[in-house]
């Protein structure tokens, strides 16, 4: 992949960006350590409607059907492009605004190259690589804003061989996500020829739901709950106890809100 | 259009329209995981016998959702009918997203991994049959084969590289142009950026 169209500084300074975030991994960029499963891996959430979650189930009638990989996210209007979105399980609830059911999956980051978008200085080497493109000004004024950013982002991944962006929430409820705190995870599931793919993800292993949620958000800028919470302020650690639990019995935890 | 992909526009409406929401293009790409972990869910689509005239059937974002859907065992969209998805539009960043979604194919790229400098020594390929078709039609402004060089090298993946290693063959005249005025930006002479881009010499 050619990275000609930038200021060869720039492209160092991107490149230094890249290896410091992999050298800190994923446990050093986050608050605590990552929660394990019973194989000694970390485990990561995603949440998703009831509709689909029952899919992932490890007990019920389901439980011995064929569990899919997550899913890549591959619509415009996705912060990091396409990508299959988590949270790693430290922030157990970051993302329960996108659905009741919990799905949760074990992947060895120890390899992954990181981008830290959650970083101020990585956030403007990224902004000056945009701005350097040859498309850069139609991209940046077309009204087809979405699938313009959706481009740049994976065209930015691809040439720097990213598999991992760490950035925080920029969508949240007020009490189950701390946009200050939490940061999610953008992984990129590649093609054969080094592009970025959709489909199921391989990068994440025995996805099974593990946690669901009393609670409902409205679908509108912030997230109102419509059910709780009830107790404040959630005890966050506790539900990580829990979910990690769960997912290592091949059981589901409940949630009240 | 066969009945497989008629039946399949919904889906793929649903999959990529974001004003259908987050929440339904997400729980479609959910069951389009489903599909893709099971089956192949592309080959009853039959996308090699798509016609210029399909591109109407399906809003552009969804055929573009489609065409990065593709694997490698996946078929590649057939030149007419990206042609006229691409000429249907004079919206540069939709020409440009097209044109990558098609250069990304792990077909093309596979296909491409042997192919040698020239045109004559590279395989078919939508982009390929658009440089010729301009560079045949003696396209005395440039235009559309300053389009093609911009795009290439926006997209800068081993195919493009090679397409445009190809036209800068033919046409080194509207490489160089077009490299004038991007390599100021890259705070590069025309010459040093010919190398970053291993054009040769120029």
């Amino acid at each position: 992949m050619n990275r000609a169209t930038i200021p060869l500084t720039l492209d160092t300074a991107i490149g230094a960006a890249i290896n410091q975030a992999t050298g800190k991994g994923l446990n050093g960029l986050l608050p605590g350590p990552l929660p394990q499963s019973a194989n000694g891996l970390p485990l990561f959430i995603k949440y998703t409607s009831a509709k689909f979650g029952g899919t992932y189930a490890p007990v019920g009638p389901n439980a011995a059907a064929p569990k899919p990989g997550l899913h890549v996210s591959a619509a415009e209007g996705f912060t990091w492009g396409t990508a299959c979105y988590v949270a790693p399980l430290v922030f157990p609830v970051s993302t329960a605004i996108y659905g009741r059911c919990g799905i949760v999956a074990e992947a060895d980051p120890s390899n992954w190259r990181i981008f830290d978008a959650s970083d101020a200085y990585s956030q403007q080497l990224y902004v000056n690589w945009v701005n350097l493109q040859p498309y850069a000004h139609k991209l940046i004024l077309t009204t087809h804003s979405q699938l313009a950013n959706q481009f740049l982002r994976n065209l930015f991944r691809t040439q720097y061989k990213i598999d991992c962006v760490v950035f925080p929430p920029d969508e949240d409820n007020l009490h189950y996500t701390l946009p200050m705190q939490d940061l999610w995870l953008a992984v990129t599931q590649w093609s054969v020829n080094g592009e970025i793919s959709s489909g199921p993800s391989t990068v994440f292993r025995n996805p099974r739901l593990s946690v669901v949620l009393a609670e409902e958000f409205e679908r509108s800028m912030g997230h109102p709950t419509l059910i709780g919470p009830t107790v404040l302020p959630l005890n966050r650690t506790q539900a990580a106890v829990s979910i990690v639990h769960a997912y290592n019995t091949a059981q589901i935890s409940t949630m009240t809100a | 259009m066969n009945a497989a992909l008629s039946l399949a526009i919904d889906f793929l409406e649903r999959a990529s329209d974001v004003s259908y929401g987050k929440d339904t293009n997400e729980a479609h790409a959910l069951r389009w995981a489903i599909l893709r972990s099971a089956d192949n869910p592309i080959r009853a689509l039959n996308l090699d016998e798509l016609s210029p005239n399909d591109v109407d059937a399906m809003p552009r974002p969804a055929w573009l959702w489609l065409a990065s859907a593709l694997e490698k065992q996946d078929a590649e969209l057939p030149a007419a009918f990206v042609d006229n998805l691409f000429n249907t539009t004079k919206d540069p960043v939709i020409r440009l997203l097209v044109a990558g979604a098609v250069l990304r194919h792990p077909g093309l790229a596979q296909r491409y991994t042997d192919a040698g400098a020239t045109f004559p020594l590279q395989p078919p390929s939508w982009a390929k049959g658009r440089l010729l078709a301009l560079i045949e039609r003696d396209d005395s402004e440039g235009n559309g084969l300053t389009e093609m060089v911009l795009i290439l090298i926006q997209i800068g993946n081993e195919p493009s590289m090679k397409l445009l290693r190809a036209l800068d063959h033919e046409r080194r005249d509207t490489v160089n142009s077009v490299l004038g005025s991007l390599a100021p930006r890259v705070g590069a002479s025309v010459s040093e950026f010919r190398q970053r881009l291993e054009l040769g010499d120029g």
